[in-house]
Order: C-alpha cells, then structure tokens, then sequence
C-alpha cells in the first residue's frame, strides 16, 4: 500500500512535471508567434492628456510595431548571421522602405536591441525590479513587478510564459503619468502568419535609391523622418521611462 | 617728379663812348654794376608707364621752361615746351622683358601642353570603324563639382595641396560637355540620360530604352518604342560585351544598355502592376538579353552578354529561404514571386559560364580561360568602395571588376564593348555624404587608370562622363590647399572663416537634402537616413568634418539630396575620341561610339 502510495505519488510528481513541461513549450511556442495589442494613455495630474496604440507581432525570426496614430510600422527581421534588417512599411500606400543591415547595426548591439523591440523591456532590467506576487496559471500566469528610482515609480505585470508585458503605470511623484494595457492577445498562428503575408507583398524601396524616385509620391511625402527615435520600449534608466511612438 | 636744374648765366653789356677822331682810348672807366639775376630755365622728366596715349610701349615725357616765380619747380603753367621719347614696339618675345614669363611653371605646363594638343589634334582620325573596343564610363551624378572635389582630395591624399592634382580622365586628350536634360525634365534622372547615351534618343524621366512617346509605367505603351543601344549592336556586330556596375546590375544606368522597360524600378516581377503581364522585369531581360535580341531580329545570332558584374542578386532569386546566397543579409535574399532563379537559369544556358559571390571567387577567376561571368556581390546595391571591408564576404573594387573584365573581354579579335558605371556616387551624394561620394568617385578614377593600362589606346576609344549633376557646391573662399572635406579657412589665415551668424562652415555643401549629421567613423552614407533631417545652421566649431561620417549641411530641407540639371563633362581618348568636343546634346555620345566603332555598319552587315 505505502509502496502504491509512493507510486502513485511518484507518477503524480511526473506527471506533473510532464505537464509543467508540456505548459512552458506551449508558451514558448505561443510567445514567440502573437500579435498584441496595447492601449498607451498619458495623464498630466491624473487626467488623460493622449491615447496611442501599438501593435507588437512575434512571427519567429521577425517582429514588428505598427504604430497606429502614425499608420506606419517597422518589421524587423535576423539573417543567418543574426544581423538585423528593417523595413518600415506603411499601409495605407502598400509600400515599404527597406534599411540594409549596415544601416542600422550601428544602433545598438543587436541582441540588446531585439530584445527591447521584442520584449519592450529587456530581461535584464526587468531583473532589477522587485517581484511582488504571481497570479494565473499556464500561459496566462502573470508575475507583478515594482521599480522606485528617485521620484520616479513603475508598475509593471508580466506574462512570465509569453515573456510579454501585461500592464505597466508609470508615476512621478506618486502622480500617475503613463500606463500600457494590453487590450488584445492573439496567439493563433493563422492570425500572425495573414498578418505577415500581406505586408510581404507591399512594394519595398531600398532606402538608397528613394532619391532617384521622389517622382513616387509615396516617397517623397512618408520618409521625412529617420527612424532612430521611434522606440516603442521602456528604458528604466530614462527618467522619461518610456518612448513610444512619437 | 623728378626734375633737372640748369642755372643760367648773366649778360653783361658793355658800354663804349664816342665823338671827334678817336684820339687814344681813355682808361676804362669803372665797372657798372651787376645786372639782375635772369631766369631759370628748368627741365622735367616724367615716366610713363605702358597704355599711356602718347607712348603706347611706356616712355619718359620731358616739359621744359622758365622757373617764372622762381621756386625752382617747373610749375604745370610754366612748361613752355613738352616731348616725350618713347620705347620701341617690341617685335618679339625674348629677352629679359619675358623672363618672368618664360621661367614661370604654369606658362611651361601651359606650352608642352600645347604641343600635345596640336600633337592630338595631328593625330585624330577621321575615318569611321577605327575603333576596335569600345569602353563607357559612367560616374554616377558625377558633376563637374563632384569631379573638382575628388581631384583635390585624391590630391591631398597624395601630399599635394590638390588643386593642381589631375585624375585620370583630367589626362584624356579631348573634352567637351552634355546637356543632360530628359524630354520631360529640366533635372534629369540616370534612366532617361543613360538610355541617350545607350540609344541616341533622348527619352523621359525613369524608362529604360524605350523612346518618349512611353507612358511610364504603362506596360502597354513599350511595344513600338524600344530602342537599340550600343552594347545591342556590337554585340550583332560579334564583339564581346559587358556591362559592371558598383550599384544593382538591374539599376537604371547597366539596365538602359540591355533592357526595354516603362519603369525603371521593374528591377523584378514583384516591382511590376498586376497589368503588366505583357512585359518583362528587367533581371529576367539581363538573363534572356541573348535569346530577346534574336528574336528582336531575324537571322541575328549572336552569343549573349560575356561580362555582367554588380550588386542586385535579390532580383535574380525566388522569394524562398533555400535559396539564399551563403552572404544574404537579409532572412529572405530574393524578392522574386514567380519561383524563377535566375542564377540558375544563367548557368543553365551558359555551363562553361561562372557565376560568383565573393571576392574569394572573383579572385581565383582566370579570365584568359574564362568564356563569361556572371558576378553578383551583393543582394542590394554593392558597398561604398570606403566601406567595402565592411563587406562580410568580400566584394571586388570598381577597378578590380573593371581590369577583369577587360582581360576577358579582350580575348575576342573583333573587340569588344564594355560599359563600366560607378553607381555609388549618386547615392553618396543622395545621402548628403560628400566624403563616400568623392571616394568612389577617386575609385572610379581608378578604375579608368586601369582600363588606360590594359588596352591599345589606337583601337580603344574611352569615353568618361556622368549622367547628371547634384546639387553640390563648392564654396567660400579657401585658401589653397585647404582640406577639401574641411572648414574655409581664408587665404593668409590659420583660422576658420565665420560666416554671419559667427559660426564656421565647411567648403563643400548641398543645395538641399537631409543636411548635418556627425557620424564620426561610419563609412556607410546610409546611415544617414537613421537620423532626421536637419535645416537650421550648425556650430561645427569642435565637429571634425573631415570624418567620413560627416553629412554636409543643406539649405533646403529634403528627405533626399536631389540631382541637378547643369551640363556634365565628357572626357575621351582613342579613336574618334575628338569628336567629343563642344556642348551638345547627351545623346551625341551613342553617334560618337557609332562611328569611331562602325557599329551600325558592322550590325547592318550580319542582318
């Protein structure tokens, strides 16, 4: 009896890891194929002064924004030799405007890069907050973290299996000035895989060759801005602590 | 004023007496006193210098008369007499009036320099079909700015102040210039200017080959308008062809030398409009050129093209992972939607043909035993020649593309054709970057230099040119041998010039365009485009500009420098190389290549 009991026991603790198992390859499977959907609202003493949205797509190797209030997005992509390419893609017109790995590696080192455009915080500075508490399981098993740097004050939840923000406030001085919400999770493949498929067929234009086509409308009137201070990310270190589409 | 003294002397009268016979002369009486003084009479010369009305060759003027108020000046109103004595007309020039002439190192250049050209002049050749080889050079939005500000720098890169530095075609025996316009354009673009010069037809802004009766970017309206260049003809006229270029081979500059097409930018399948499944992208025209120009005319057969060598590998491959290069840079190499690998389909037609990637491979070539080649560097446009170590497997120069090709491309008896175009420098320009503008600029000097080495300059005309300017200046007033790529410094100073605003400013600058970037170190120019654009006036007091990664300052605010619309130089040598002289229309250079190569004739021959 004692040695079915240690059995069964024994069975139920494997099964239980099988199943924890089972539950971080779903995740994980999940996490790196999604579209989320974000709600960013800014308050000046507590009233809301802006509302933006931002989209953030995980297709495996690839990732993207698509910042809404400007109808524009940049889609990123790893080669072979994890070097990054980027294509700021704008549907309204159905074209895009590639960036050669070159053009953008000076930016950042690239890992540290992706992971703040794949993540919108990096896991290292996510390790410098405190962990408050765990609620949810599976997949949706959310992780609260706070951070105090002077006056400055974040909240933050966290999908730990998706590695993907949940929610975050942002207050100064005790006074709420910025929060995340995430409005829409969609982890169904078919869903990213349309997503992707349509904008591989917009029109692309290296960026060297747009001075030989300011007769293309397009061109001429959508690249008036460089692209290296359109971060959607949240920088800890930054007393602003965010940057999003602006 | 110089002035001569001369004093006069007294007379004295004497007085006799008189009366009854002259009995002895009485004892003289006693000397009367002395009669006043008499005037001075005074004498004046003057020098008179070269042009004046009375000695034209220069002279002395000598006035003359009497000191009348006695102070020893010969006042204007008391010249009673004026002459001049003037120097001779000289008959010739020698002696010690043209030494400083003689002995001066601008008057000796000038001189030999004028027994070459009378030398060229003897030389040139008239007659038609003289030229066995024909190779075009085509510096991309190479402007005579852009020509001026490489010479200096590949001077100072030398030592030399620069000025006075000459690059390659700066030695070519015959120039003239191009009236770069399109039909439809004040400003022209590569793809109208490029298929002048292919064609002898001047044509519209962005359409490749075809006449300008097009609509771009109407399929339906190429059928009736395409034109035959150049490189089409030698090769009916069975020489050996080819076509290199620093940017994509399918850019507007290689593709008007092979291509038909209503839009320059259907560099593939996946460029063109749904409706225009009756025409061909332009790789896929690269690829079946051969098969395309025989069905074009019956009874034409020729071999294909033997040297093509670029960047632009995206639009020859199938949008699919597996069929990415070992050197892609980006997750999916090609951009072709129809499946078609073009790479393949090239060495399925050409077996003994090699296609290469790398420099490794472009390097173990042996192009005395090499049928053709097929060289694409890069997935995109290759790299500035300053940033080519940046490239991760390698890519040849514009030189070294060029010295290849001709050792191949010579093998042939009956010549060949070979169009080289440096495409970078547009783009440098385009970035606002004046430093990898001007060094592939230098590189594509390099690249003339090398084919002046490898050819008979009896049976070779070159031809050097641009397709059009950029707005890029050259200003201030530096002093010589000012860094080119640096702040005016004025001539007699060590510091910067400010400008009214107090601040210094550099040398070179662009009408318009993206404007100041301080990059430091970066030789891409592209990296430009990650920053905005910036019009207000900046404080370059502690910016090096000299970096490569400084962007010039702009006027007026634009998200790319744009080109301009002033007439471009034309440089040749070999035969029929003088009929490049005067301005004239772009198109005047296919009529040049024609006749110094015979081509129409040679063409005509085989149909």
């Amino acid at each position: 009896m004692k040695l079915q009991l240690s059995k069964n026991l024994t069975i139920v603790f494997f099964l239980s890891l099988i199943s924890s198992d089972l539950v971080a390859n779903e995740c994980t499977k999940k996490s790196n194929n999604l579209a989320a959907e974000y709600e960013i609202q800014h308050y000046n003493k507590s009233k809301k002064i802006a509302q933006n949205k931002l989209s953030l797509y995980r297709y495996n190797n690839q990732l993207g924004h698509f910042f809404h209030n400007k109808n524009y997005g940049d889609w990123w992509q790893k080669n072979s030799k994890n070097q990054l390419m980027l294509v700021r893609y704008f549907p309204e017109y159905k074209h895009g405007i590639e960036y050669q790995t070159d053009e953008i590696s000076g930016i950042e080192s690239n890992q540290l890069y992706w992971q703040k455009k794949w993540q919108l915080i990096t896991s290292d500075e996510l390790k410098t907050m405190k962990k408050l508490s765990t609620e949810g399981k599976g997949c949706q098993q959310i992780t609260s973290y706070s951070f105090k740097n002077h006056n400055k004050q974040l909240k933050l939840r966290w999908l730990t299996g998706l590695n993907l923000l949940e929610g975050l406030q942002e207050f100064h001085n005790d006074e709420l000035i910025m929060s995340w919400r995430l409005d829409n999770l969609n982890t169904e493949l078919n869903h990213v895989e349309n997503y992707v498929s349509s904008i591989e067929r917009y029109q692309t234009t290296d960026y060297a060759d747009i001075g030989d086509n300011e007769s293309i409308p397009f061109l001429s009137k959508m690249i008036n801005q460089g692209f290296s201070d359109h971060k959607a990310n949240i920088n800890l270190a930054d007393n602003q602590a965010h940057h999003h589409d602006h | 004023m110089n002035s001569l003294k001369y004093i006069s002397l007294s007379i004295l009268v004497a007085l006799a007496g008189c009366g009854g016979d002259d009995g002895k002369n009485g004892t003289d009486g006693a000397s009367g006193s002395d009669g006043a003084n008499g005037i001075n009479s005074l004498v004046s010369q003057t020098f008179l210098a070269v042009g004046n009305e009375n000695c034209l060759n220069s002279g002395v003027q000598i006035d003359s008369g009497l000191d009348d108020n006695g102070n020893n000046t010969l006042d204007a109103d008391e010249v009673d007499a004026t002459k001049y004595v003037c120097s001779p007309t000289l008959t010739q020039v020698s002696g010690e009036n043209t030494t400083a002439t003689l002995n001066n190192t601008w008057f000796e250049q000038g001189r030999k320099q004028i027994t070459q050209a009378v030398a060229n002049s003897d030389s040139a050749i008239n007659a038609a079909g003289k030229a066995k080889n024909v190779i075009l050079f085509v510096g991309d939005g190479m402007g005579i700015s852009t020509v001026t500000a490489a010479r200096i720098l590949a001077g100072q890169k030398l030592g030399k102040m620069g000025e006075e530095h000459q690059l390659s075609f700066d030695r070519f025996p015959f120039s003239g210039f191009s009236k770069t316009y399109n039909v439809d354009g004040q400003t022209p673009d590569s793809a109208g200017t490029m298929t002048a010069m292919s064609s002898g037809v001047k044509t519209d802004v962005g359409v490749l080959g075809v006449a300008e009766n097009i609509e771009r970017g109407n399929c339906s309206s190429v059928s009736g308008n395409e034109l035959v260049t150049s490189l089409e003809l030698a090769e009916i006229a069975g020489k050996s062809t080819g076509i290199i270029s620093s940017a994509r081979i399918t850019h507007a500059t290689p593709a008007a030398t092979y291509a038909k097409s209503a839009d320059r930018n259907w560099e593939d399948i996946s460029d063109m409009p749904a409706d225009s499944s009756g025409c061909e992208d332009i790789a896929s025209q690269l690829i079946n050129f051969e098969a395309n120009l025989e069905s074009r005319y019956a009874g034409v057969d020729v071999d294909g093209i033997e040297v093509v060598m670029g960047g632009g590998r995206r639009h020859f491959l199938p949008k699919d992972a597996t069929f990415n290069s070992p050197d892609a840079s980006s997750a999916i190499e090609g951009d072709r939607t129809d499946g078609r690998d073009l790479t393949a389909e090239w060495q399925a037609q050409y077996p003994d043909g090699k296609y290469v990637i790398d420099s490794s491979s472009f390097n173990n070539l042996n192009m005395d035993a090499t049928e053709r080649v097929f060289g694409l560097f890069n997935e995109s446009h290759m790299h500035y020649e300053a940033d080519r170590h940046n490239d991760t497997s390698g890519e040849p120069s514009l030189s070294e593309m060029t010295d290849k090709a001709i050792d191949l491309l010579d093998n042939n008896a009956k010549g060949f054709f070979l169009m080289v175009e440096s495409g970078r420098i547009d783009h440098g320009h385009h970035a606002g970057n004046a430093y990898n503008a001007l060094e592939d600029a230098i590189e594509f000097a390099n690249a003339v230099q090398a084919a002046v080495d490898s050819t008979d300059p009896d049976e070779t005309l070159i031809i050097v040119t641009a397709d059009h300017s950029h707005v890029f200046t050259i200003a201030g007033y530096p002093k010589r041998g000012n860094p080119i790529l640096g702040k005016v410094v004025n001539v007699g100073s060590e510091e910067a010039a400010l400008a009214s605003d107090g601040m210094p400013y550099t040398t070179l600058g662009y009408t318009n365009g993206r404007g100041f970037k301080d990059l430091g170190t970066e030789t891409d120019a592209d990296m430009g485009y990650a920053h905005d654009i910036v019009s207000v006036r900046q404080d370059l007091t502690d910016v090096d500009t000299n970096t490569p990664g400084f962007h010039q300052e702009a006027l007026v605010p634009k998200s790319s420098e744009t080109h301009a619309g002033e007439d471009v130089g034309v440089h040749a040598m070999g035969p029929g190389a003088h009929l490049i002289t005067g301005t004239n229309e772009q198109s005047l250079i296919y009529h040049v290549i024609n006749h110094a190569a015979a081509l129409e004739t040679k063409a005509n021959a085989k149909l």
